[in-house]
């Protein structure tokens, strides 16, 4: 936790894009809090990953980041918007990606798009421009122009991607973006992902490929039982402790459990 | 034969399984409309049919007097009607279960022989088509049994003979479903990228469904009308029964059959015919069964609708109504539910007007006019009815419900979109049923346009109060099309609700006018009422209840609306 501490002391000088601070959640009655005393920042320019268990409160805390879960204590902000007391200009600031496919698949591929646009108020021109540009990085074709409910699981994926990010988002929240893509999509995305947040976005997501997180993340949140038990550089991972992010998660993960 | 028989029982154990049906999602409202609407169509349908029996079998053709060759012609027409009823069953059965079922492209994977699983799964069929027989069957049998009670007809075995019948019918049902289920299939895919085409067809069908419906309905008020019944059954109409009972085969061989006109002939004709038809139906479907799996492994009869569009601006709001349209017009059971509903409520009214008019004047005696009290009835109720289906507004979103609240769109304007799409449609086709009741002379312009405020208002107040109650409680679909396809416990109760409220304003509203009526003024002031006061009290009684639905509805609608939508968990 100290280390968390000091980090975020370190980027205190960066530009703060999404905070989530002191969060808390509970389902229900339930005893246990899926989401206990979260704390986590991004900055501009960066990608950030969620990596837990199953059912360690990774979606938790996605559904409170989106807005989508209500939740008992804590702050979410995006830029300057608080996402309970603003929440419509919060939203405007993020893009996101369920890890469902939810789409309305009664509606062709760009009448999805041509939702999206609207719902972001984004102009016509401006609209179909930034469709021909999301084509070239997620090659759907001229299969944009048929049914959803027609497309395999993967288009679906594609779609819900192109959606999220036709307002070209401030900050990009995936869950688990690549299962069921292909490689070249994978591929696509991935570089995507890197240059989204080059251009002085922040992205942030949730999976349990490791080995993706690792190329494509400077920093990595560890969720472990509802509780965020570290906070870790993918470089330091290498550098500082000489193992891999797979290892070092899987070591920490092992700790906690030690502890318990 | 082992493949054959484990199918087969798993398939009647998942068909008369009450184990995991009834827990706490289930429609226990919904099943006791479904079973007492049954009982009541049962009911009336014996009813009317033992009417029929006694009147038509006394009947005298040319000074001859033939009761069993009158029987031989109802039990004929009968017979068809169940053949023709089991076959449209069995139709939907063949292609929801087995052309289009999932449990196929399950079962096809497993060492199974392919001839294994159709034959569970029509021998499936066959056991519902026989239980659907029997319900239909049945009480008609026994009205048969009872009306002709006491002649030589009705001996022991007329009644196995009519057990032997619930059988035998579903066989050559299953053939005819069989052979027609592959020509559905095809028109079914291809409509399928056909919105438009669907829509129009199910609205024409619809409408050409509830012409046909209301014109029965006449017909049968007319003939429980003593001075209409000769008119009814006159030379025409034997004819007609006579001409049908020499050409509809086989039924009119089980009607010889079970009237016990050479029964065992028949039995060994009827035998040879459905023995041939199952083994011919089997045989069928089997062949398309082939073929259609084979197109859906290639990837063929899927949806292929396509429409090149490109972006426009629109308001918040007019983005969410344009989905909300989307999404019922491509969905062919929401176009069924609502806009097919919707578009031919017109239909249905005037067809109704017309009908009830004479029937209900009649009835009292034609004493009074009430022409303006039974419009409002017959609009209102078919405007609740046809609302019901909001009551699904937000169940219908599915997962997209969960993406819609991490969209920059406030939840009012998500609500209130659909309540605005629901709305336009409902009042839409208020007006034009108002304006047809006017046009035909039913009710004149004043009066048409206070039954337009009233059901438009109340109509608006149902569709406020469905959209929250399902909000409260939404059930969402967990098939892959997310697609709701039965019926929901708010979804019941907004049926019950609607019914109730529209039936108690019109209950009232009639019985008020049957009393302002001149000829009625004696009675009521019998009673003790002032029958001057009958129209304030009927405008005064509207006018309050009108306004305490809408009031209670906008309260119960907004009351915490953002808390319950934000806690309202996919």
């Amino acid at each position: 936790m100290e280390k968390i501490v000091e980090n975020a002391l370190q980027n205190e000088e960066m530009t703060k894009v999404v905070s989530i601070s002191h969060l808390s959640k509970r389902y229900g009655k339930s005893p246990v809090l899926a989401a206990d005393d979260i704390n986590i920042v991004g900055y501009k320019n960066e990608v950030i990953g969620l990596l837990g268990r199953n059912g360690a409160g990774k979606s938790t805390t996605i559904k409170c980041l989106t807005g989508f879960l209500p939740f008992e204590q804590g702050e979410i902000k995006f830029l300057e918007y608080d996402i309970v007391k603003d929440a419509i200009n919060a939203k405007k600031t993020f893009g996101y990606v369920p890890d469902d496919r939810s789409v309305f698949d009664k509606m062709t591929g760009m009448e999805y798009l041509d939702f999206m646009a609207n719902v972001y108020k984004i102009p016509a021109d401006a609209a179909n421009a930034r469709v021909e540009e999301l084509q070239k990085h997620f090659m759907l074709g001229d299969r944009i122009h048929s049914i959803i409910s027609s497309y395999s699981f993967g288009m679906k994926k594609k779609i819900s991607i192109m959606g999220a990010l036709m307002h070209n988002p401030k900050v990009l929240i995936l869950d688990e973006p690549f299962t069921g893509l292909d490689p070249q999509t994978t591929y696509s995305l991935r570089n995507y992902i890197k240059e989204h947040a080059k251009n002085g976005n922040t992205v942030f997501f949730s999976s349990h490929n490791i080995d993706i997180v690792e190329k494509i993340c400077d920093r990595v949140y560890i969720i472990h039982k509802g509780k965020l038990v570290d906070e870790v550089t993918v470089s330091s991972c290498r550098e500082k402790y000489h193992m891999s992010l797979e290892e070092y998660f899987l070591e920490k993960c092992a700790a906690e459990e030690g502890d318990e | 034969m082992s493949d054959y028989l484990l199918l087969l029982k798993k398939d009647i154990k998942s068909m008369f399984s009450i184990k995991g049906r009834f827990n706490k999602k289930t429609d226990y409202l919904g099943i006791f409309i479904s079973v007492f609407l049954t009982l009541a169509i049962v009911a009336v349908v014996v009813l009317v049919y033992r009417e029929f029996l006694l009147t038509y079998t006394e009947i005298k053709e040319y000074g001859k007097w033939e009761p069993l060759l009158r029987l031989k012609e109802i039990m004929t027409v009968t017979y068809t009607v169940i053949i023709i009823i089991n076959v449209f069953a069995g139709i939907r059965k063949i292609n929801r279960e087995i052309l289009a079922g999932s449990d196929i492209v399950v079962l096809v994977r497993l060492p199974i022989k392919p001839e294994s699983i159709f034959l569970s799964k029509l021998t499936t069929l066959f056991i519902s088509q026989v239980l659907i027989t029997a319900v239909t069957l049945i009480p008609l049998t026994v009205t048969v049994g009872i009306v002709m009670n006491g002649t030589d007809l009705v001996d022991t075995m007329f009644w196995i003979r009519s057990i032997l019948m619930v059988i035998i019918l579903p066989m050559v049902s299953l053939l005819m479903a069989a052979a027609l289920s592959m020509a559905t299939y095809h028109i079914v895919n291809f409509l399928k990228s056909h919105f438009v085409l669907t829509a129009i067809i199910i609205i024409v069908l619809l409408g050409a469904g509830f012409v046909v419906y209301s014109e029965i309905l006449g017909t049968v008020g007319d003939m429980l009308v003593g001075e209409v019944r000769d008119q009814f059954f006159s030379q025409g109409t034997m004819k007609f029964f006579n001409l049908m009972y020499r050409i509809l085969y086989p039924a009119n061989l089980c009607a010889r059959f079970i009237l016990g006109d050479k029964p065992w002939l028949m039995l060994l004709l009827i035998l040879l015919i459905a023995g041939a038809a199952l083994a011919l139906a089997f045989f069928i479907v089997i062949k398309i069964l082939n073929k259609v799996m084979k197109a859906g492994m290639e990837g063929r009869g899927r949806n292929t609708f396509t429409k090149r569009t490109k972006i426009k601006h629109r308001s918040g709001l007019l983005n969410l109504i344009k989905k909300e349209f989307i999404m019922v017009l491509r969905t062919p059971n929401y176009t069924f539910q609502f806009l097919a509903t919707a578009v031919t409520m017109p239909v249905m009214v005037f067809c109704l007007i017309v009908n009830f008019s004479g029937f209900v004047t009649n009835l009292i005696g034609g004493l009074a006019n009430i022409d303006f009290e039974l419009t409002i009835t017959i609009i209102m109720m078919l405007s609740v009815l046809t609302n019901t289906f909001c009551a699904s507004n937000i169940s219908r979103e599915g997962s997209m419900f969960t993406m819609e609240k991490t969209m920059p769109i406030s939840y009012k304007q998500i609500v209130f979109s659909k309540i605005i799409f629901c709305s336009t449609v409902s009042v839409a086709s208020i007006l034009i049923s108002c304006i047809i009741a006017c046009v035909t002379g039913y009710v004149n312009v004043l009066q048409a346009l206070l039954i337009f405020v009233i059901t438009a208002v109340i109509s608006v107040s149902e569709i406020m109060f469905a959209t929250r109650k399902d909000l409260n409680k939404p059930r969402f679909a967990d098939n892959e099309e997310n697609e709701i396809k039965e019926s929901t416990p708010t979804i019941s109760f907004v049926i019950m609700l609607g019914v109730l409220v529209s039936g108690l304003i019109s209950g009232v509203l009639l019985i008020l006018g049957i009393l302002k009526d001149e000829s009625f003024q004696k009675l009521a002031t019998k009673a003790g009422i002032n029958v001057a006061l009958v129209q304030p009290i009927s405008i005064a009684f509207i006018a309050v209840v009108v306004v305490l639905i809408t009031g209670v509805s906008v309260i119960y609608l907004l009351k915490g609306l953002s808390k319950r939508f934000y806690n309202t968990v996919n």
